[in-house]
């Protein structure tokens, strides 16, 4: 007889809940005993809109209670547009975080901000990713919170309510080994909370919000970011008042969208030249010194940029830079120059969305400023869109870049719009004729 | 707190003094207790429990003597004082079930299941897991010592059941 064998199966169930859906997957695997012990349900998915019998409730109930008590579930997740009974989906919630080996939990239910997660949920130590929606508020993580398996978070319009023990602090401080951390609808002027975004083993970050919805809080905040070995921000929110600390000694790419304001106040109108701003960027750029691939949104974090450009440190191995922007390209790229003069090893900018032009034949935007700073840009590949089918103003901008970058190899031009052959043959002969920095540059045109 | 000491006797006929207090930690034995079913000089026969195996338990229970009034004691204890404390215990357990067998492990979960100790229930169990966890069906077959009793392609067809385990 081997060790395990000889286990009454009532010592093997006590097992269950310390070992995840994949690790039983495995045992069923190892002997005809454990084949037939362990059931595994891969995915086991509620959802109130879709069609069902009876009450949703019910329904959720009654699948819940036919398991077995060593039936695991890799995947569970429950979705309801509806309010259900906070008592109920906790029930529930206790059996699957407990007793199921779960390993990917997804919570989408409306919470209305009145809902409170069990406690079992910050112990569970089986759960790989974890998905919590919507307006849940969270205010209490037990002292004992530990979350061993834990690698992928996401907060769906989640608020934190605790000042004095910063419910989300000691959230991330129960994730040992938390990756990736994901907050979509991150409305942190109405959370309570330190302030700090800090984990040492999260590499990668993505903060979002819907900005048309304006700003909500009047209270000072200043926020800080102590993730020493992230390499992956992705970052669209209002700056606050400042970043205290901010440790991206990792970090490889940034994406941000980030926009400045006056009196903590949005309004949908940007701040003019010489307004007081509450926001202050200076510690995140200069925090994001290390990256090597950095994409700026327009309109937010060009003006950013701009207001905060004597902020803008060397950035040293950056190397490819994307500018995205809506349709509307005339808003000014005077934040441009400043960057372009502390990339000392940028090789390709990717200029998405059209280039900034105005109609006049031969304009140069005095935002520009003539253009000088690409003389002594290095860049070798320049990727840029027509939104215009090729309008004079367009093509004079990309006049500019040809005649002044020395060391382009690769210029790619997109056009948005559909292109006839004619067209194509116009624009491509155009930029032919220009005067060219660079002998060894070669031109592609592309429709997308 | 009482400072009461009981007797409890093995199967194999060994005798053990222990504290009330850490007795109790098996819901078994507390409950004899309540029902004053223990008799001052009469030592509790423990029929499924080995001497050996009660030693184990006995250095546990002992151990964790104080762990009942924590609740109540942790408002009161600076948040180093029980980081430390706890770290200390932590510590502790991990060298306890380190220096054990893993037949020994079994038999400490049948003596703890039996004598209805939650604590020491959840430390074997997780200390067990922690054997099974990302380990591949061969690794588990070898650490446990156990026969596969499946053909190959029985072993294949129960692998494509849970193909996502696998990939």
């Amino acid at each position: 007889m081997d060790r395990i064998s000889g286990l009454p199966d009532e010592l093997i169930r006590l097992i269950v809940p310390y070992i995840s859906a994949k690790d039983a997957a495995f045992l069923r695997v190892v002997s005809k005993r454990f084949r037939n012990l362990y059931t595994i349900i891969a995915d086991l998915e509620f959802d109130d809109t879709g069609q069902f019998q009876g009450t949703f409730t019910d329904l959720v109930s009654r699948e819940l209670a036919r398991l077995e008590t060593t039936t695991y579930i890799r995947r569970f997740s429950l979705k309801s547009l509806r309010g259900l009974d906070q008592a109920r989906i906790n029930h529930w919630l206790r059996d699957v975080l407990k007793c199921r080996g779960v390993m990917d939990l997804e919570m989408g239910i409306y919470g209305d901000n009145g809902y409170t997660l069990p406690l079992e949920i910050f112990t569970c130590k089986t759960v790989k990713k974890l998905k919590l929606g919507n307006e849940i508020v969270i205010s209490v993580v037990p002292r004992n919170a530990l979350l061993p398996a834990l690698e992928t978070l996401i907060f769906d319009s989640v608020r934190f309510c605790n000042l004095a023990d910063c419910a989300f602090h000691a959230f991330l401080l129960a994730c040992p080994v938390l990756k990736e951390l994901t907050i979509d609808g991150m409305y942190w002027e109405t959370w309570q909370w330190s302030g700090k975004v800090s984990s040492q083993s999260l590499q990668r970050l993505t903060i979002g919000r819907d900005m048309s919805e304006g700003f909500f809080g009047p209270d000072h905040q200043n926020i800080t970011f102590d993730t020493p070995n992230l390499a992956y921000l992705d970052y669209t929110d209002f700056v606050p008042d400042g970043y205290t600390i901010v440790t991206f000694d990792s970090l490889v790419e940034a994406k941000l969208n980030l926009l400045v304001m006056v009196n903590r106040r949005w309004n949908d109108v940007f701040a003019n030249d010489g307004d007081i701003l509450s926001s202050n960027a200076t510690n995140l750029i200069q925090g994001i010194r290390n990256v090597e691939i950095l994409e700026l949104s327009y309109p937010y974090t060009f003006q950013t940029l701009y207001f905060f450009r004597n902020a803008i440190p060397v950035f040293e191995k950056l190397r490819h830079l994307t500018m995205t922007h809506e349709e509307d390209a005339g808003f000014c790229w005077r934040f441009l120059p400043f960057l372009l003069n502390k990339t000392p090893n940028l090789k390709t900018l990717v200029i998405e969305g059209g280039v900034h032009y105005l109609e006049e034949p031969d304009y140069v935007c005095g935002c520009l400023s003539g253009y000088s700073c690409l003389l002594s840009c290095p860049l070798e590949v320049l990727e840029l869109t027509l939104s215009d089918k090729g309008r004079i103003g367009e093509l004079e901008q990309i006049k500019h870049f040809l005649g002044k970058l020395s060391r382009l190899e690769l210029l790619k031009v997109h056009s948005r719009g559909r292109l006839s052959d004619a067209e194509k043959l116009r624009i491509y002969t155009d930029i032919q004729m220009f005067p060219r920095a660079s002998s060894k540059c070669t031109i592609q045109l592309s429709c997308i | 707190m009482s400072s009461n000491m009981i007797m409890l006797k093995s199967s194999d006929g060994a005798s053990f003094e222990i504290e009330e207090a850490a007795a109790r930690k098996s819901k078994i034995i507390a409950n004899m207790i309540e029902v004053e079913c223990v008799d001052e000089d009469k030592a509790i026969p423990l029929q499924n429990v080995t001497g050996n195996i009660l030693a184990l338990v006995i250095e546990y229970c002992n151990k964790h003597i104080v762990d009942d009034d924590d609740d109540v004691a942790t408002e009161e204890a600076s948040e180093e004082e029980e980081e430390a404390k706890k770290k200390k215990v932590d510590d502790w357990e991990a060298e306890f079930m380190n220096s054990m067998s893993l037949e020994t492990m079994f038999e400490l979960l049948l003596a703890a299941n039996y004598l209805n100790i939650k604590s020491l229930i959840d430390l074997v169990c997780q200390t067990i897991a922690n054997n099974i966890k990302d380990k591949t069906p061969e690794e588990v077959r070898k650490i446990f010592s156990i026969e596969n009793d499946f053909t190959p392609e029985e072993e294949e067809e129960i692998r494509k059941e849970n193909a996502w385990a696998f990939g």
